[in-house]
């Protein structure tokens, strides 16, 4: 059967189309929303999103496989994303990535066997200064220790975002991320 | 000025200077190359008015029937002393330019290119088809240092099977794009993307390999080396022992420019022969596919009803004691696939005879040639409807000649090339003698009395009038047995036995026959036709 | 953040970390109470002409922030008026250049300031719609534009009849989808127009042929963030900071290894000195400063010894062969190992390069295949001028800066600290011969 928005989803969509003279400039948030409402980007659901912005799957496809955070391979529900450019790769990023790696018995790339959490490398997230950084759920962690990683992972089991994010002082700390608006 | 003038080598078989066409502008510009002067339409790109003076810029992702991509580097020029080397195919030329394309550094990035193009390249030219037609090789000769300093794994990627017509050798594949803009400039689609990105992009569909369109034979064409293959000429033959002779497509009434490329006495393959009047540098795939149904169900010699065979010369005799005995029961139907040159004597030699003729567009009647299925395709699968038109003189319909059939005032039916239905056949019981030149089986060789085997247009040379009115001569690509006769023989043999007219020896004496006769070919001349066409004065639909 | 200090400028007011700039002016109230809270935009809309406003910035003589440096004032004057096709603004917002995190910085303190910089600057191309793009990972400080731009529409200084002038202006924020490339301006536009991110050839310049095909003005936050106060205090007044050509102050993200990371402001023409150890405090591990990469990591490296008494400006650093950038300065210290961060970077400058001309593609693959042989104790003599070979023939002959910005700094680095490569290729020659 062919995927479908959710309602949230295409109320964003709807929204959204009269921001941009040009229909096709909704692609890259509508596969960000195929993805937030189904998960890592497969045939069917790039196919949704290029019906929505009016262009080929193949088309689509560039572009979803264009971006790294348009994931069209396996993905979890959270994301913990290290950064290991040069200057958090001089402040001990490898060290961030092994102790994640341990705790969740995967290595860098990979997702839990549950789905829950993907560990991803990522390249500099602009937070040179206070590094390493890592951002869980486009959250900035600064200056991120490896004996924080075990509380991320466990307010993520537990179904928390993790404290201690940059997040937006005075905004919502459990906000998720705003994929595609 | 800096040695010698570089001139074009042939690229993509195309054996001539390729086709450029520059923008319109009425205004020049002047500007040199290595020295040499060069003047172009204002708004041409140094790549574009260099190649169209036939000087040579090393290139892979232009290709001038597509937008320019700049991608591939290799068409690097200094321009006016500029340290940093400029893309000749993005950089309008303007006047005064000083474009220096033969220069160390010049040289030194191009070979740099080449050296990046080849880290991972398979260099398989021995299986590969493209061999000898490929710009990768041609450029290799001059741009390489023929030693590999890469010391790793080579990327490859896995073979794709598109459809039946086209497949990707992906290790081959060096990302120029020339096959997504084709698709989406030209043929509309976006069937093909880019995937990926960096050092693992990725070309073709997306997932399944499902290519549909009418314009996969394109792809491999524009592809510069030997990722996008034809199938149908996958481990056919070298190119290079092919002999390419100058055709007209006869899918349609747009009479595409082909070269007709032969191994031997066979058709290896045909592809389009640019022309920026007619087919700028395409053809489609019925055209380039479906050629091959030409040479099903074959009539090679004569015969009478039942299958009865007959030798040439007692088959001829025949057919000319049924024009002398048909009086004015005499009528003649000629199919739009007819060459000029054929429908004019076949039409001379029935109204010579007192006879009239009447054309035969196929099953779904007349359709108007100039009426279009895509940017090229034409809706009437006939190559010369005007033409045939315009040559026959007080033409009857077939619906008339039907009629007269019916009611019995037809004794004698000559048909030249025409298919007919099983329906029409039926209805042709009535009639004494049907005498039919055609080239395979069809219902209208299945009813006539006397049947004389014709050519395919590989067979034979002539002229057809496309759906714009224009005029476009074709060589002869494959040899005939000794003994066998064109329809411009047997026409010609016919038309002196009845004493109507005077011998024609070939396809140009027939074509001036044709001129001296019918106003919108005055003055013209086979071989002077020019290979691109010449346009007629001839009403075309209203 | 911690270290947001300005220090930079003597005995004159910072122009973008002012202290309550450092503090926050998050909301329009604190932006009206505390910061130029958009006095800058009425000046614009009630007493000058675009005309007006596009003088003051080529008086400003403000270059652009984003990387080339380019003056905003020269860069606007490009876009042709009455083509009856829309004018675009973009602000460049994606900050991937790695060691840079000063816009980030503007994003969250001062987001009205940026508003405000858009609008007038919109103003004086004659934009009507404006865009943000953020990279993805920006996603909380997308919440601050969005915020301020809705405060920004609730009090009529956005949308329609701004402040009673009869001048429309919208500013939508796009937001990208992690990749680097989309940085560069033409590569942004694409990826706005829904398309991979891959930059476009020029000409036409994207002035004169930008977002769906009509005129476009693209500049970095930091310098559109300038904006407002040129306009308050005027384009001379801007100028008066810093040195002839290299104008006003700087925002620099400093890091590696240094006492006091972060985001700096100061003047143009100060020293290296004034900034890495008056500062920002000297190293960070009691080890002297090996090299630097000053200007980001696309910008080729210098060896500590080379900036001694050295003054910050687009032109010394020409001279110095490398360049400001984007204002990220990467501090290495003797213990650091060029090889291991020439690799770092060649690998994500392989990871980034969106693939399509030939040099980059297949030059940035090749540069990391080289480097990590090193690396590992298998490379050979011939490597290091392979290397540079390599680099060269990227360097000049690509459809954008990426090549330059990925190949320059190999090539620098293998010439400069020859010795520290020569030494890893020893050890495999050592190894090759037991
Ligand atoms: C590979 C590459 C990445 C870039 N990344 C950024 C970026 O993240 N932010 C930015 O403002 N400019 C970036 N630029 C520079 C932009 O192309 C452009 O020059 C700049 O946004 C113009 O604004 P400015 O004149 O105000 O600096 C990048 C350039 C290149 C070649
Ligand atoms: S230089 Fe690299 S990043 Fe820039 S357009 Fe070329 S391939 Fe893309
Ligand atoms: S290097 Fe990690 S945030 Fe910049
Ligand atoms: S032909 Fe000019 S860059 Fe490819």
């Amino acid at each position: 059967m062919a995927l479908e928005y959710s309602q949230e989803s295409r109320k964003a969509l709807d929204s959204m189309r009269a921001e941009y003279p040009e229909l096709r400039s909704i692609l890259i948030p509508a596969l960000k929303l195929a993805m937030k409402d189904h998960g890592s980007l497969t045939k069917e659901s790039i196919e949704l999103a290029a019906d929505e912005a009016g262009v080929s799957g193949a088309v689509a496809a560039g572009v979803a496989t264009f971006y790294h955070n348009l994931h069209t391979g396996t993905i979890g529900k959270h994301l913990i994303m290290i950064c290991t450019t040069i200057s958090c790769q001089l402040a001990g990023a490898t060290d961030v990535v092994s102790r994640f790696e341990e705790l969740l018995g995967i290595t860098i790339g990979e997702t839990t066997d549950d789905g829950l959490i993907s560990l991803l490398a990522v390249e500099c997230l602009a937070c040179c200064g206070n590094s390493p950084a890592v951002q869980v759920d486009y959250d900035y962690f600064e200056s991120f220790q490896p004996e924080q990683c075990e509380a991320v992972v466990e307010s993520l089991r537990a179904g928390r975002h993790p404290e201690g994010g940059a997040g937006v002082p005075g905004g919502d700390p459990d906000r998720e991320a705003e994929v595609g608006a | 000025m800096s040695g010698t003038r570089k001139t074009l080598k042939a690229h993509m078989g195309e054996g001539i200077a390729p086709v450029v066409r520059l923008p319109e502008s009425d205004e020049t510009v002047t500007f040199t190359i290595d020295g040499w002067e060069v003047t172009a339409p204002k708004g041409s790109t140094i790549l574009q008015a260099a190649l169209s003076e036939g000087i040579e810029i090393p290139h892979f992702c232009y290709h001038p029937g597509l937008s320019a991509a700049g991608n591939c580097r290799m068409c690097l020029v200094q321009v006016d002393g500029r340290p940093k080397l400029e893309p000749s195919c993005i950089i309008p030329a303007a006047d005064g330019m000083e474009i220096v394309s033969s220069a160390e550094n010049v040289t030194e990035a191009r070979k740099a290119v080449m050296e990046f193009l080849l880290l991972n390249h398979p260099l398989d030219c021995p299986w590969c088809d493209k061999a000898g037609e490929c710009m990768l090789q041609d450029n290799t000769f001059e741009y390489s240092s023929g030693k590999t300093r890469h010391r790793m794994v080579k990327r490859t990627y896995p073979l794709k099977d598109f459809s039946d017509r086209l497949m990707m050798f992906g290790d081959r594949c060096i990302k120029c794009t020339r096959c997504i803009r084709f698709l989406r400039e030209i043929e509309g689609g976006e069937e093909f993307a880019l995937y990926n990105r960096g050092a693992d992009v990725d070309v073709g569909t997306y997932l399944e390999h499902n290519l549909s369109n009418n314009y996969q034979g394109c792809l491999a064409d524009v592809c510069p080396v030997g990722s996008l293959i034809s199938k149908q000429f996958l481990y056919h033959s070298r190119v290079f022992f092919l002999e390419a002779s100058l055709g007209i497509c006869t899918g349609c009434s747009a009479g595409c420019n082909l070269y007709v490329d032969r191994y031997e006495n066979r058709v290896a393959r045909v592809r389009p022969r640019p022309n920026l009047d007619v087919n700028d540098w395409w053809m489609c795939d019925i055209g380039r596919y479906e050629w091959d149904t030409l040479l099903d169900n074959r009539i090679l010699s004569p015969r009478l009803k039942a299958g009865e065979a007959v030798d040439g010369e007692k088959a001829l005799g025949t057919a000319v004691e049924a024009l002398k005995t048909a009086g004015d029961g005499l009528a003649g139907i000629v199919s739009a696939t007819a060459t000029c040159e054929e429908a004019f004597l076949f039409d001379s030699m029935i109204r010579g005879m007192g006879g009239v003729t009447a054309p035969w567009y196929g099953p779904q009647g007349r359709i108007d040639p100039t009426d279009k299925n895509d940017f090229l395709h034409r809706k009437d699968p006939n190559p010369n409807t005007l033409g045939v038109e315009s040559i026959l003189e007080n033409a009857s319909t077939f619906d008339d000649i039907l009629t007269r059939i019916e009611s019995g005032s037809v004794t004698t039916l000559f048909i030249l090339g025409a298919d007919l239905t099983d329906e029409i056949a039926g209805k042709l019981g009535g009639v004494a003698q049907i005498v039919t030149i055609t080239s395979s089986e069809s219902p209208a060789s299945v009813a006539a009395s006397l049947v004389l085997p014709g050519t395919i247009p590989f067979e034979k040379s002539g002229t057809f009038v496309n759906g714009d009115g224009r005029l476009q001569r074709f060589d002869q690509a494959l040899q005939l047995p000794d003994d066998a006769l064109t329809e411009i023989g047997i026409l010609s043999h016919l038309i002196t036995e009845c004493g109507t007219g005077e011998p024609c020896e070939d396809t140009a004496e027939a074509f001036a026959a044709l001129a001296g006769t019918v106003t919108a070919f005055k003055g013209l001349s086979f071989s002077t036709i020019p290979t691109g066409g010449t346009l007629l004065q001839i009403r075309g639909d209203a | 953040m911690s270290a947001d200090v300005y220090r930079g400028v003597e005995n004159r007011e910072p122009i973008l970390m002012t202290p309550e700039a450092v503090e926050g002016l998050v909301t329009l109230e604190e932006y009206r109470s505390k910061g130029a809270g958009y006095t800058a935009l009425e000046k614009a809309l009630k007493t000058m002409t675009p005309e007006e406003v596009h003088e003051e910035v080529k008086t400003s003589n403000l270059r652009g922030r984003g990387g080339a440096g380019f003056p905003a004032g020269v860069k606007w004057g490009f876009a042709p008026k009455d083509t009856g096709k829309p004018t675009y603004l973009v602000c460049n917002g994606d900050e991937g250049e790695p060691g840079t995190f000063k816009d980030r910085w503007l994003l969250r303190q001062t987001p009205h300031r940026l508003v405000e910089g858009v609008l007038i600057t919109s103003y004086a191309i004659g934009c009507n719609q404006a865009f943000i793009y953020l990279r993805q990972e920006f996603d909380r400080e997308a919440v601050r534009i969005r915020s301020a731009i809705e405060e920004a529409r609730e009090s009529n200084l956005l949308g329609k009849d701004i402040l009673g002038s009869g001048w429309d202006c919208e500013i939508t924020v796009f937001m990208g989808a992690g990749a680097y490339i989309c940085g560069e301006e033409t590569a942004l536009l694409n990826s706005i127009e829904g398309k991979r991110g891959m930059p476009r050839v020029r000409p036409p310049f994207p002035a004169i042929v930008g977002l769906y095909g009509c005129p476009t003005i693209i500049n970095n936050v930091e310098t559109l963030s300038n904006i407002p106060a040129i306009i308050n205090n005027g384009g001379a007044w801007y100028a008066s900071y810093g040195t002839e050509k290299s104008t006003g102050t700087r925002l620099f993200s400093v890091s590696g290894r240094i006492a006091n990371p972060g985001v700096y402001e100061v003047e143009m023409g100060v020293t290296w000195s004034a900034l890495l150890d008056d500062l920002c405090g000297g190293p960070s591990r009691e080890k002297p400063f090996k090299a630097l990469y000053p200007g980001g990591s696309s910008t080729p490296i210098l060896k500590a010894s080379e900036i001694d008494d050295v003054i910050m400006t687009h032109e010394a650093a020409f001279e110095l062969g490398t360049f400001l950038g984007s204002g990220a300065t990467i501090v290495l210290d003797e213990d650091d190992d060029i090889v291991d961060v020439v690799l770092n970077l060649a690998t994500f400058y392989k990871h980034e390069s969106c693939g399509q001309c030939t040099p980059c593609r297949e030059g940035c693959r090749w540069m990391v295949e080289i480097l990590q042989r090193i690396a590992d104790g298998l490379g050979t003599m011939d490597d290091l001028d392979l290397l540079i070979d390599v680099a060269d023939h990227i360097c000049g002959n690509t459809i954008c800066a990426f090549g330059d910005g990925a190949a320059g700094p190999v090539a620098t680095a293998v010439k400069k600290f020859r010795s520290e490569f020569e030494a890893r290729v020893a050890v495999s020659t050592a190894r090759g011969s037991e």
